[in-house]
């Protein structure tokens, strides 16, 4: 009897290990191998044509901040790179604000349509995920250039009489980035309206509420597990973002990630380019942290 | 049962959704201090009247008079009428001293106005102290309380309750019947009750207003709805009832005389003209077990409180009867012989 049960555990425990193994293998070769690469090529050396040599070395985290003066080998501050990630940063967070102001009204109207009609609207938003995101974003260059329908529309309009010169510009970054992740704001706020018990405006309106009173005191708090998920899906990919800033910024208005594809390419250090990821992933983490924090709080205190 | 002044007025209220005519010329008049129930089956109309007089839909046509100010058009928000919903919608992300005082914050009244009034409410619905809770930490009977709450909570002059009973437990329910009752007597507002259920609109009711297809059927005490319904509808949905095919044979002041199938006799209160083909309707507990009439038991029923005997008389018509407890059930089978006392049947008007 009991040797029987000591058997079907054992039988138990093997199942578990044969049916976690292909995930852990899967983590073990994609998440933790190339991470520990990450820190580890962060501490050492550059080879001077790219690589590294296998020695122990702070130099890529202290460029961060400070700079070498080629003649005279003196240390001083350079706050070029971190105005980089500043501006990433900014731009990061302005882009999922304005995912945000468009993502909420553009799921609360798809959540009220009929469901064919819901349908419908879902698709049209996934649309432009069927062309490549490299392919999108020259196509809205060709769009805000000068010489592009949107400049032409609005001299039409007659609304200016010389074109706006968006191309290359900051503005220009956010026109990209809010339009490549647009989609990730709407679809978590989406899901969460669906969910959202209309009624419960209704409840409100009887309590004396008028509509922006329902609207912010009902309906944004019982959503806001969905826009905090748009937005962590939106903040990651901005702050990262590299086609963007290259062709809708013309590499003059550097972001983080194309800081990054820098030291990789032309200025062949990998160190530096390892040590900025390793920045990257800790400003992504706190984020996290900080959105799951109001997430939790937005809640009501549940559980 | 109406007092000096009504509370509320409907006057011709109708109310459509594309071709469908959910309120067909509806007319009522609410008495200040009544609990008047709106029952009916489902798809009435019942709930669109609560709505519109809440304010959630707008009526087509009509006036909707509350204390002699029509407020038709007004939206809901500026209705001094507030509402218990079916399924509570209390707000999740917000504890019970919250929505409670929500409609309070709304209307702006000093933070120690709000902290006295929502302490006083929640000791009237016996929640003292579930302030801080939340509402899915709340039993259904419980959050149920809250809800009522927090319709009161801003004294509102006409109290709305959607079906508020049904998401509850038979035994809750009936508590609830008298809490809501008594909530009633204490506030003393009007409460309007949608029900689909007929018990409970007997118990609990001062008036009752029966609507069937967007139609007023009848307004009246549980006893003259009871008693006397004025349409078909109204016996048949109110009650267990047999209705009857007779023809008139004599008429006598306020009485009729009918002949059933078979030929026997029954006494019924109600006019009709002579030799006319009418509905009589007989409540089961009104058949007495002793008499002229045979019937041929099909089905005995044991209901526990009562038990229900249902037969054919002859000339095929089913009468079902129900006998009180104590009295030995007859087999199936058997002939046994019934009557109904002068003026226990009634002429249904068509």
């Amino acid at each position: 009897m009991t040797r029987k049960h000591k058997l079907s555990l054992h039988v138990d425990v093997v199942k578990r290990v044969a049916l976690l193994a292909p995930a852990t293998f899967f983590i073990a070769l994609f998440l933790f191998l190339p991470l520990s690469l990450v820190v580890t090529y962060s501490f050492l050396e550059k080879a001077q044509f790219g690589g590294v040599i296998w020695e122990f070395s702070l130099a890529a985290y202290e460029q961060l901040a400070f700079e070498h003066d080629i003649f005279t080998g003196e240390l001083s501050v350079n706050l070029a790179y971190a105005g980089i990630i500043l501006r990433s940063l900014l731009h990061a967070i302005s882009a999922t604000v304005l995912c945000a102001l468009v993502g909420v009204p553009m799921a609360y109207y798809i959540a009220t349509l009929s469901p064919r009609h819901q349908s419908m609207m879902l698709l049209l938003i996934t649309v432009p995920y069927w062309v490549n995101l490299l392919v999108r974003t020259v196509s809205m260059l060709f769009i805000i250039r000068n010489e592009g329908p949107l400049n032409t529309f609005l001299i039409w309009l007659g609304l200016i009489s010389e074109p706006l010169h968006i191309a290359y510009t900051n503005t220009a970054i956010q026109i990209g980035l809010v339009y490549s992740y647009l989609p990730f704001m709407v679809l978590p706020i989406y899901a969460a309206v669906e969910r959202f018990d209309f009624r419960l405006l209704e409840a409100a309106h009887d309590l004396y509420a008028g509509r922006w009173t329902a609207l912010v005191t009902v309906l944004i708090p019982a959503i806001a597990p969905g826009i905090v998920a748009g937005a962590i899906l939106v903040f990651i990919p901005c702050i990262g973002a590299y086609i963007a800033p290259d062709l809708l910024g013309g590499g003059k208005e550097l972001m983080i990630g194309n800081t990054i594809a820098l030291q990789f390419q032309s200025s062949r250090n990998w160190p530096f380019g390892a040590s900025l990821s390793v920045i990257l992933m800790s400003i992504v983490l706190i984020a996290l942290f900080l959105l799951a924090r109001m997430a939790r709080h937005g809640k009501g205190h549940k559980s | 049962m109406t007092q000096d002044s009504p509370a509320l007025v409907l006057s011709n209220v109708s109310k459509s959704f594309g071709p469908v005519m959910a309120l067909d010329h509806i007319s009522l008049e609410i008495g200040a201090n009544e609990f008047f129930t709106l029952l009916g089956p489902s798809g009435c109309g019942k709930t669109t009247l609560l709505r519109l007089i809440a304010g959630f839909e707008l009526a087509n046509s009509g006036q909707i008079c509350l204390f002699g100010k029509d407020i038709a058009g007004l939206p809901a928000n500026k209705r001094p009428v507030n509402t218990v919903f079916q399924q509570y919608a209390l707000f999740p992300h917000m504890s019970v001293g919250e929505n409670v005082a929500f409609a309070l914050r709304r209307l702006r009244r000093s933070e120690s106005d709000i902290k006295k009034r929502v302490g006083e409410i929640l000791e009237t619905v016996d929640l003292a102290g579930y302030q801080s809770r939340f509402p899915h930490q709340l039993s259904g009977g419980q959050q149920q309380r809250v809800a009522l709450a927090r319709a009161l909570a801003p004294a509102p002059k006409l109290l709305l309750l959607d079906e508020p009973l049904s998401a509850l437990d038979l035994k809750l329910r009936q508590q609830m019947r008298r809490e809501l009752k008594n909530l009633q007597h204490e506030t003393g507002i009007a409460f309007v009750f949608v029900t689909h259920d007929q018990g409970e609109a007997l118990a609990m009711s001062d008036r009752i207003a029966v609507l069937s297809q967007g139609e007023l059927h009848q307004v009246g005490t549980p006893k003259e709805v009871y008693e006397s319904p004025a349409t078909r509808f109204v016996a048949g949905f109110i009650g267990d009832i047999n209705v009857l095919e007779a023809s008139v044979v004599e008429t006598r002041g306020d009485e009729s005389i009918c002949r059933i199938a078979g030929g026997h006799i029954v006494v019924c209160s109600g006019v009709a003209p002579l030799n006319a083909r009418v509905h009589i309707a007989i409540r089961p507990e009104r058949i007495k077990l002793s008499g002229s009439i045979p019937l041929e038991v099909k089905e005995v029923a044991y209901l526990g409180d009562a038990t229900e005997v249902t037969g054919n008389i002859s000339g095929g018509a089913e009468l079902r009867l129900r006998l009180p407890p104590g009295t030995s059930p007859p087999e199936l089978g058997a002939t046994i012989h019934v009557s109904c006392e002068t003026r226990t049947a009634r002429v249904l008007p068509d």
